[in-house]
């Protein structure tokens, strides 16, 4: 199959990204006019103020839409990276962080707190405030992905059958438990419920940003090393072992590390789908699976989905928004059916 | 040299251990000397290479006893890189359902060193030594049994090329005093070839054994033993029960106790190994 | 990482600039994020000022033409901030806090009024909106006129009032499917004392799915359907008691005490109260 030359891919997507910034920052519910964002910037960077800008714009773009922008694109390149390299340890171009539970342990945090917040864990809700809901859901997504590892892992070896079926189970049980919450929940608990599962980034601000920098750049910066190693693993582990990774190590890192970026996206932005399984399984028609190529163009491609996925969710039905996590399903499921259906695009049916 | 002292490797699970799957199996394998291993299905021909390659992760539970040591050196003490540079394997089957280009996959062979412009000559020259050259663009998932299977051995190859490691300061230190031989394990690497092509492998892996080679071989094809083994070893139930060179070694008796098969032992003036011909089974066992 | 580079692009933006800001700040521009808040400035004659609503803002029909700026629990800093407000008047139900931290550092002013389910909640809430928009005449004159009709109507409830107070069953109606029960601690409950009913729940809070057993073991006096507007079809109180079939033998049914109003009426505890009053008293009236 013709290849596109990834160097080039990833100049477009650079580019792409820096494009769809700016435009990121410029659109929005609140217009504002191109002189005041200039000087807003302009502030920003340290210049001196020529004229004064009205406080709610200067705030709308720096402390609204900037942050939002920022979290965007962190979450959008942790989400597609961990999918790219959650397919390839499991050797599957269908797994996804959810497939293993990461993201079901996550929802049951946010759940919880959402539906117990106000009576079973009132004193540790009045401790953290907003960063309640965030750190329970990353801290139970931490607690699944051990509970998984543990179970499938038995003196060292990882049976990746044995951790799928693990997933599916945890899936159930973190669903029904999530399921019994929504049942005593009342109303307004299940409106938040519902706009939690649907995935948004309305709440972005540079605290939020803050909190999840490390939880994403350590997995950005550090997954990308495995790439050797992964392409070794899609030839099966003893294979891998054989070509000298140290698969034991590998495989703890990258479990490890995608659920620090799954858990840490999910906590703040709820949950967006798709966006780990569409991108890569996009990106290896395009250069191919080589996970040296394809994981940093994961990360790219996936930030400049979201960001502007995420221009849409804000600005379709303005004033209010779209749940963001709606649009990437509106998008990824067609397509993800397109692929199932089309013997061309399925990875390795090439007559 | 590659050692096996006393090994002994068993299925254990809390209630039951089954037979030992290989028994007190002492072996050495020589430099520059091609060793077919040959047994019945189940025989623990290919536990036994995969003790020889090795494997750390394998099975919870496979119990092993016994080392395996190569130049003296327990196989287990080497770190993962050095030994992925001194001994490559073949297994059986590789499942991989990606869409690898065929040049990509033999390149992988090359990870223990880095994707260096030497490593990228080697790939090339392990290309045209299979003859796959003409299929390097082609995607890894569309190719036929056959061709999947030399590309395979293309990569294996690739991964302990001659003069393919750096030299390091440390083994030219060493090297006045300690040869380090490089490993060659391959576990039915013809078993999707055709006549031609079978020959072709056998062939190129008897080239590649050179004196800093040491090949071992799990081969299920007689004739194909006969042709091309230095050296035969016959396993039943986890135990060696013949050894030697394939006159020494395929004979009827020893045939007929490893496989339960009639054959025949031919000798040809043409040709200066046995020819065997298989006669059928021993004990007959009809249907109820 | 590409933040730096975004005044590059603006900069080239800026030749395109023209009109300066249209901030307009000496007129009153108001945001309504509750439905009774909403109802009680429109009841004022103040809808003028109003420049967008929330979704729980349904009624007077006016209402839902006005720029959305969705559901009060789920607000967006820049969707209000788009509207150009200089006033946002919300409970202490809106959310999220972020958000409202954010509007807050925009200079904007946010005002959250204090709701308490009774008929004095109403009155202070109606002087509240009031002084926000510096009516307080208007808001006196609308309190005494509701005070006069809620003092008629309550006086013909106590004409006709019941020896002990009737036991009442409030259901929330989404739909065609999805009946709920109104426990403690709900605007039902609250509304079930203004009217001198008692619930017939006093196990739970909040509000649980009706199943078709527990409906019948309650034995109502009164039931109240609160029709979440599904439109178009028969009203609520006939669905309900056609999916819940043993609710007809309850005393409530047998006797005709059954009534249905929009849910945003009854539950809405603003301007409407006496309307929501008066649609619930026949049911409540004696019979002698």
């Amino acid at each position: 199959m013709y290849r596109v030359n990834p160097i080039a891919l990833w100049g477009i997507f650079a580019a792409a990204l820096v494009v769809a910034s700016a435009w990121s920052l410029v659109t929005g519910a609140l217009h504002i006019p191109s002189r005041e964002l200039v000087a807003v910037l302009k502030q920003g960077l340290g210049f001196s103020a020529i004229e004064p800008v009205p406080l709610h714009l200067e705030i709308t773009l720096l402390q609204i839409r900037l942050p939002r922008l920022v979290m965007a694109l962190l979450v959008g390149a942790a989400l597609a990276l961990s999918g790219a390299a959650i397919q390839g340890l499991f050797r599957n171009p269908l797994a996804d962080p959810g497939l293993i539970g990461v993201s079901s342990g996550a929802a049951l945090g946010a759940v919880s707190i959402i539906v117990l917040g106000d009576t079973l864990f009132s004193s540790w809700v009045w401790l953290s405030g907003r960063w309640a809901l965030p750190v329970a859901a990353f801290v139970a997504s931490l607690i699944t992905t051990l509970v998984i590892y543990r179970i499938s892992t038995r003196s060292g070896y990882t049976q990746v059958a044995t951790l799928l079926l693990a997933g599916i189970a945890i899936n159930a049980i973190a669903g029904a438990a999530t399921g019994l919450l929504t049942f005593i929940a009342d109303d307004s608990e299940l409106r938040s419920i519902t706009f939690w599962s649907m995935g948004s980034l309305t709440q972005s601000s540079w605290q939020d940003v803050a909190a999840m920098l490390p939880f994403i750049v350590i997995p950005l910066l550090l997954l990308p090393l495995f790439a050797p190693a992964l392409n070794g693993f899609l030839m099966g582990e003893t294979v891998a072992e054989h070509l000298g990774f140290p698969i034991r190590w590998v495989k703890r890192c990258i479990i490890l590390l995608t659920a620090m970026a799954v858990g840490a996206a999910v906590a703040f932005s709820g949950v967006i789908g798709f966006l780990g399984l569409v991108v890569p399984h996009l990106l290896r028609l395009v250069i191919g699976p080589d996970h040296r190529l394809l994981l940093p163009a994961s990360a790219l491609c996936g930030a400049l989905l979201l960001t502007v996925a995420d221009m849409f969710a804000r600005t379709v039905v303005a004033p209010a928004e779209l749940p963001i996590g709606l649009i990437m399903a509106i998008i990824g499921g067609p397509f993800f059916l397109a692929l199932l259906l089309s013997p061309a695009l399925k990875p390795g049916g090439v007559a | 040299m590659l050692r096996t002292e006393n090994l002994r490797i068993s299925l254990t699970n809390k209630r039951t251990t089954t037979p030992h799957l290989v028994e007190n199996v002492s072996l050495a394998f020589k430099p520059g000397e091609l060793t077919l291993i040959l047994g019945a299905n189940g025989a623990g021909k290919s536990t036994l290479l995969n003790a020889l390659a090795g494997t750390r992760v394998r099975h919870p539970a496979l119990q092993q006893q016994g080392r395996v040591t190569l130049d003296n050196q327990d196989l287990a003490q080497f770190p993962a890189k050095e030994l992925a540079r001194r001994r490559a394997v073949m297994p059986q089957q590789v499942q991989l359902d990606f869409p690898f280009k065929v040049h990509e996959v033999i390149a992988m062979g090359r990870s223990p060193y880095g994707m260096d412009s030497q490593s990228q000559r080697i790939t090339d020259q392990a290309m045209a030594l299979l003859e796959v050259d003409h299929l390097q663009h082609r995607d890894y998932p569309s190719l036929s049994g056959g061709e999947q299977q030399r590309v395979q051995l293309a990569r294996v190859l690739a991964q302990i090329w001659p003069h393919g490691d750096k030299p390091r300061p440390q083994a030219d230190h060493e090297a006045g005093h300690v040869k380090r031989h490089r490993v060659l394990l391959l576990d039915e690497c013809t078993s999707a070839l055709d006549p031609a092509h079978q020959h072709q492998v056998l062939d190129i892996i008897k080239q590649f054994t050179t004196p800093d080679i040491i090949s071992c071989a799990v081969l299920h094809d007689l004739p194909l033993a006969a042709r091309y083994g230095d050296r035969v070893i016959l396993m039943k139930q986890g135990r060696v029960i013949a050894d030697g060179t394939p006159r020494q070694v395929l004979t009827a008796d020893n045939l007929a106790a490893t496989y339960d098969l009639r054959t025949r032992i031919l000798q040809h003036q043409e040709v200066d190994h046995p020819i065997i011909v298989g006669l059928g089974r021993a004990t007959q066992r009809g249907l109820p | 990482m590409k933040v730096w580079m975004l005044p590059l692009c603006l900069w080239a933006l800026s030749a395109l600039s023209t009109a300066g800001s249209a901030y307009a700040g000496d007129e009153t521009r108001v945001i309504s994020i509750d439905g009774s808040i909403t109802e009680i400035v429109y009841a004022l004659g103040a809808a003028d000022h109003l420049v967008g609503v929330d979704t729980t803002s349904r009624y007077p029909a006016a209402a839902q033409a006005l720029p959305n700026v969705g559901y009060m629990r789920q607000l967006t800093a820049e969707g209000i901030l788009s509207l150009q407000p200089s006033l946002v008047i919300t409970t202490a139900e809106a959310g999220p806090v972020a958000v409202l931290e954010q509007l807050d550092q925009a200079g904007l002013r946010v005002e959250t009024v204090t709701t308490d389910s009774s008929i004095a909640g109403v009155y202070a809430k109606i002087r509240r909106v009031a002084q926000l928009l510096a009516m307080q005449e208007r808001g006196e004159e609308l309190i005494g006129t509701l005070q006069s009709n809620i003092q008629t109507l309550q006086a013909q409830l106590y004409d006709r009032r019941w020896q002990a107070p009737p036991k009442v069953m409030f259901l929330l109606a989404a739909g065609n499917h999805g009946v709920m029960l109104a426990g403690k601690n709900t605007h039902a409950d609250a509304m079930i004392q203004v009217m001198g009913g008692v619930n017939v729940v006093s196990d739970f809070n909040s509000y649980k799915p009706l199943t078709p057993e527990g409906g019948l073991q309650t034995l109502p006096d009164i039931i109240v359907v609160a029709d979440t507007g599904s439109g178009g079809q028969a009203p609520a109180s006939e669905r309900v008691l056609e999916r819940f079939q043993l609710l007809q033998h309850t005393p409530a049914a047998r006797q005709k005490r059954v009534i249905t109003a929009d849910s945003m009426l009854l539950l809405g505890f603003g301007p409407r109260i006496d309307q929501a009053i008066e649609a619930m008293a026949p049911a409540f009236y004696v019979s002698r």
